[in-house]
This record gives structure tokens, sequence and C-alpha cells, in this order.
């Protein structure tokens, strides 16, 4: 399988610019996430790898050879849309075998590889219906058997799950990343679902206003988000205004209370700062009868229920309100006015250098 | 009775009741809507017929009250009704096959990549209506004056004339084609598979226009076969000019002649969509999509 080189990608749409300097390497069979918010350029950037568009400047090259010139119909990629896109006049196997039957394959290979693809998306059953009569997952799947049909060089996904409801996502996505294991294929992902970036991915790029803000593992982009934008868009986080106390140990303190973060700090010693926690490491505990907490304390305003935790919005006292999650079978004792007081746990804040956010001191809503 | 059974065989009957909700009234409203919707049928069906009867009645007046068929045998037997109705059947045919071959492509390609085109193909599309049949005869005999023979002395120069008076019928047919599908990412898919624009246009944009494609067709054919004034000016016999002459000569004969016109028409317009319906291909078309319901 084949690496891809997205070098230095500009694209501007009149005035507006979708991407700004866009560089990204894919290793051979590696599964890479474009993630970010709608509009931030990750769609463009797939259109220009595939052909769609012509990029402002800079190169696309698939296995060192470049592709930039080369247009859509011969770049030798295989690509799934986010609209349904099989074709209304040809049963699944006949969509299936389009790309075969472009590239003049022998009628005995051509039917061989429709049965073996339609058989690895699980739809062997199916190869007579037209796409009218598949769900929508169902004709994703054809899609991506299409796709895989011409064994691409690379195959690339815009949003393929994106119009489908949740259960069918999550079942399609585990599909498509077994799917890739399998034949190693190297893969460029766009999406704008966190979670199903992270869940996928062998490597996530999470992109804001045509640039790339970070590109590591899924739980490298989670647990150690470079920029504040990543912070805020991956997860949930609380942001805490804290003053150094000790760079070298890494240790903040937030009203008078000692907090240790995960590395130790680039600022000077009495500098303001944010630091960033997550809901999960943010532990709530029932203040004292006296109404005194060991911990930051704050009296619980609300409560969300996610399934196995249940969400806490805690107010600080000050107007600021923070997330903080505790299982759902402990979350009773949490009712809406309990004082809590709330420990981080050793490591898991994190401060970031170049967060000049005002946004005090928490980024998750409070649903209302 | 106890209570208790009392009870029970109360609940039974609210569950019954719940689970045949609203059918007590239904075969009562659904048969006046079943018997309006006949009525409202018939008439518009007499509104249409009556003339037909009554054209009918009066093609087979013979002389002193009695009935013949010779209106029908005079002209089914003549060499100018035979020449003209299969002179306007191969411009009509022409028409569509040369109007498919512009249209189409021009109507996906604005739709793909010109849309700030489409008001202007809007417009355009109204010419036909605006430019009367007599200006667009002599304005185009002027343009073509310089031509050569084959085409300006042949009816062939009618054809040319006749896509131009087809072309809103068909384009607004296809633009209304081109909205009911994807085309863009029709178009990507294809490209991405490898496909050139040539076989994405014939292998899946076509097919899924069939029954856009059928319905201009069938307009562009209506128009052809009943055009009367530009065929005249320009001094072709063609269907059109050969039932006006029949018409001014003999009552009866005109009115046998609207009638097998209309037979005949309507017989080619059959065979026009079973040609042009099985050149479509599949079942899973758009058209076929629709007919059935689908509202994914």
């Amino acid at each position: 399988m084949a690496t891809l080189a997205l070098q230095g990608l500009h694209k501007r749409f009149g005035t507006v610019t979708a991407l700004d300097g866009l560089d990204l390497e894919l290793a051979s069979g590696e599964l890479v996430s474009l993630l970010g918010p709608s509009g931030c350029g990750k769609t463009t950037a797939l259109r220009i790898v595939a052909g769609f568009e012509v990029a402002t400047s800079g190169r696309v090259q698939v296995a060192g050879r470049d592709v930039t010139d080369v247009p859509a119909n011969k770049r030798d990629m295989g690509m799934v849309f986010q609209a349904y896109s099989l074709f209304p006049n040809l049963t699944a196997a006949e969509n299936v075998e389009f790309g075969l039957r472009v590239r003049r394959q022998a009628k005995a290979a051509r039917a061989a590889k429709v049965a073996e693809l339609l058989e690895l998306v699980g739809l062997a059953s199916a190869a007579g219906r037209y796409p009218y009569q598949l769900s929508g997952g169902q004709q994703q799947r054809i899609a991506l058997a299409r796709a895989l049909a011409i064994e691409p060089s690379v195959l690339l996904l815009d949003e393929p799950l994106s119009a489908l409801d949740a259960k069918v996502r999550v079942n399609l996505r585990e599909e498509i990343r077994r799917i890739q294991l399998e034949l190693g294929i190297t893969t460029l992902y766009v999406t704008h679902d966190q979670e199903e970036a992270l869940s996928i991915s062998d490597r996530v790029a999470v992109m804001s206003q045509g640039r790339l803000e970070q590109v590591g593992t899924p739980a490298e982009v989670y647990r150690r988000p470079a920029t504040p934008f990543v912070a805020e868009f991956v997860g949930t986080v609380n942001r805490l205004t804290v003053r150094v106390v000790d760079p070298a140990a890494g240790i903040v303190e937030h009203r008078g209370r000692r907090l240790e973060t995960a590395e130790p700090l680039s600022l000077t010693a009495g500098a303001e700062t944010r630091l960033l926690v997550r809901p999960e490491a943010l532990v709530p505990s029932l203040a004292g009868a006296d109404g005194t907490a060991d911990g930051i304390g704050g009296r619980v305003v609300g409560t969300s229920f996610l399934g196995a935790v249940t969400r806490l919005w805690v107010d600080l006292g000050d107007g600021a309100v923070v997330a903080a999650d505790v299982q759902s079978a402990a979350a009773d004792a949490f009712t809406p006015g309990t004082a809590v007081a709330l420990s981080i746990r050793p490591g898991a804040g994190r401060v970031l250098a170049s967060d000049r956010s005002e946004a005090d001191p928490v980024v998750a809503e409070l649903p209302a | 009775m106890s209570a208790a059974s009392a009870t029970t065989a109360a609940s039974a009957e609210l569950a019954t009741a719940r689970l045949r909700p609203r059918r007590a009234r239904a075969p009562l409203g659904e048969g006046r809507a079943r018997v309006a919707k006949a009525v409202w049928l018939g008439l518009v069906s007499l509104y249409f017929v009556i003339p037909l009867a009554a054209t009918a009645a009066f093609s087979l007046e013979g002389e002193h009250g009695s009935y013949t068929i010779s209106a029908y045998t005079q002209i089914l037997s003549s060499s100018a009704f035979s020449s003209a109705f299969l002179l306007s059947l191969r411009l009509a045919i022409e028409t569509i096959v040369l109007a498919v071959v512009l249209v189409v492509p021009t109507a996906y390609w604005v739709r793909l990549r010109l849309p700030k085109l489409r008001p202007v193909m809007e417009a355009l599309s109204f010419g036909p209506f605006v430019v009367s049949p007599v200006v667009l005869a002599v304005g185009v005999e002027n343009v073509f004056r310089k031509a050569p023979s084959w085409f300006i002395g042949s009816p062939n120069i009618l054809v040319v004339l006749y896509v131009v008076l087809s072309f809103p019928f068909l384009y607004r047919a296809l633009d209304a084609g081109l909205r009911a599908i994807d085309v863009h990412t029709l178009t990507e898919a294809a490209r991405s598979l490898g496909a050139g624009w040539a076989l994405t246009l014939w292998r899946v944009i076509l097919p899924n226009l069939r029954t856009a494609i059928i319905s201009g067709a069938l307009l562009a054919f209506a128009i052809v076969m009943g055009e009367f004034t530009i065929a005249s000016l320009l001094l072709f016999n063609t269907f059109g000019v050969y039932i006006e002459t029949v018409g001014m000569t003999a009552a009866t004969g005109a009115a046998a002649l609207a009638l097998i016109s209309f037979a005949l028409t309507w017989l080619a317009m059959g065979g026009l969509v079973l040609v042009l319906g099985r050149a479509g291909g599949g079942k899973g078309s758009v058209a076929r999509q629709v007919q059935i319901g689908v509202t994914r």
C-alpha cells in the first residue's frame, strides 16, 4: 500500500481561505482522521486529494508520485461520500462492478471480485437489490465495497457515517476499521465527530481555520492537547485560573490550594495561567457536615445522565461552573444543592503555554 | 358474573377497541371518496371523449344520413397521406435525437459546473414562446440562405427549427430530472471509479434522466407531428400541412384524418416510450423510485 503526502496545501475560494498551508503525511496502511468543526477545511483537503478541487498551491503525492495535476479519474483512489452515492439505476453488485468495468476487467474476474467484496461488507445476499431497496447503512457498505473493488492505492472517506443513525454509525465505523486493517489500505477519513475519529484512527489530525492544530494518536490528542482549540474541541474541558508556584515541579495554585500538573511548566513563578482539567479528572466528594471541604469547594447546580457516568455541574461560588464526572451508580448522592469538594487526579491537569483565552473558567456548557 | 371477571371483560373490550381504532367509519368514508373520484374522472373523461366521439360520428357520415368508412379508406390509401406522415415521423425522430444530443450534455454541464448560467438558460428557453414561428421561419431562411442546398432545400432545415421549438420542453424536463438526482455526488463517484466524462454521462447520468428525456421527447414529438406554420412557410408538405389541406377540401375527410393522426401519434408515442424506456436501463432509476414512493 502507498503513502500519502499533502504538502503545503493552500486553497482560496475568492477571499475565503479554506486551507492555509496544510502538511500531512500518512504512512502506508495507516488510517488518519481529519477532525474539525464545519468549515475548517477538512473536506476541502480531502477533495483536493481526490482531485475534485484544485489547490491554489501545494502538492499531493501518492507513494512518492506527484498526482497534483492528475485528473480525478486517473488518481486510483477509492472514495466513499457523505451523501448516498450509489448509482440508482444499478444493483448493488453492478455498483460494485462499475469501476472494474471501467477498467475493462474480464467478466469472470469481475464477478469473483464483486462476490468477494460483497462478502467482505456482509451484504452478499443484497447483490441484486437496487439502492432504493437498501437501508442507509447498507448503501454505505456497498459504497465502501465499490470504492475498494478497484483496489485503490488510497481510500478516502468523507464523513461516510454522518447520515446514519447512532447505532448503525457505531457498528459501521467498527466495520470500516476492521476492513481497513484487514486490507491494510492507507486511509484518509474526514469527520467532525470526535468519538468517531478517536475510536478508529491510528492518528488524528485536528484542523481549525484551514490549519492543522495537532496531529497525534487519539490518546495523545485527548490527553495532551497541543492548543486550547484541541483541548476544547476534543472532549470536554474545564479551565481553572491558576497561579504558577513551582514551574520546574509543575505546581500551580488555585484559590490557595496547590495542584500538581502533568509536566514541568515553561512559565515563571507567579504567572497567571489556565489549568485544563477533563471532567473525569475532577473527583467530587461530599463536603463535610459543616460545609467545609477538602478540595475545591462548590455546590452542585445540575446533573446530566450520560449512561455509565453522570456529569455534575458544580458552581465554584463566584459564578464559575465546572463539569465533573461521577459513576452513575454513585450519582444519587450528588443532587442539585449538595455541597461538594472537587479534587484533581494527580498529574491530570494541563497548562498550555499558548492559552490566552479569556474564557473563564469552564468550557463546558451547562445544559438548560 | 363477578366483579373481577366484569373488569376483565371490560378491559378486554377496551383493548380490542384500541386495536381497531377509527376502522368503524373508515369504509363509509373510503366509499364516498371512491365514488367522488370516479365521478370526477368520468367528467374529465367526457371532456375529452365527447369531441372525439362527435368527430368520429361526423367522419362516418355519408349521403342522406347513411354511414360509411369511405373517408378513412380514401385517406389511408392516399400516397400523399403516407408520405406526409412518414416525413413528419422522420423529422420528429431526427429532432428528438438532435435535441437530446445537444440539450442533455448542456443541461448537465450547466447544473454541474455553470450554475450561474441557469437563469440564462431559463430565459433562452422562453425564446420559442416569445418569437413567433413565422418570424423564426423567415429569420432562419435568411440566416441559412448561403447554406448548401441539401440543407436549405430539403426538409432537413425543419429539424433545426423544430429543435429550437422543442428546446423549452426538453430543457425544462431535463432540469427537473437533474434536480431529482444528486448530480454532483454521482458524477464524483463515477469519476473516482475511473470513469471519464463521456462514460459518466452515458452510464450514470443518462439512465437516471430517462423519465425526463421521455417526457421532453414526447412533447417534442407532438410538436413536430402537428407543426404547420413553419413547414407551410418553407413549402414542405409535412403531416400538419397535409391535415390543413384536407381540412380545406373535404369536411368528413378532415375529421377522419384528425382521428387517424390522433391514433397514429399515440401509437408512435407508445413506441417511443418503449424504445427510450428500454434504452434507459434498469429498474432502479429515479423514476422507478418515485413510482414506488421512496422518500429517503
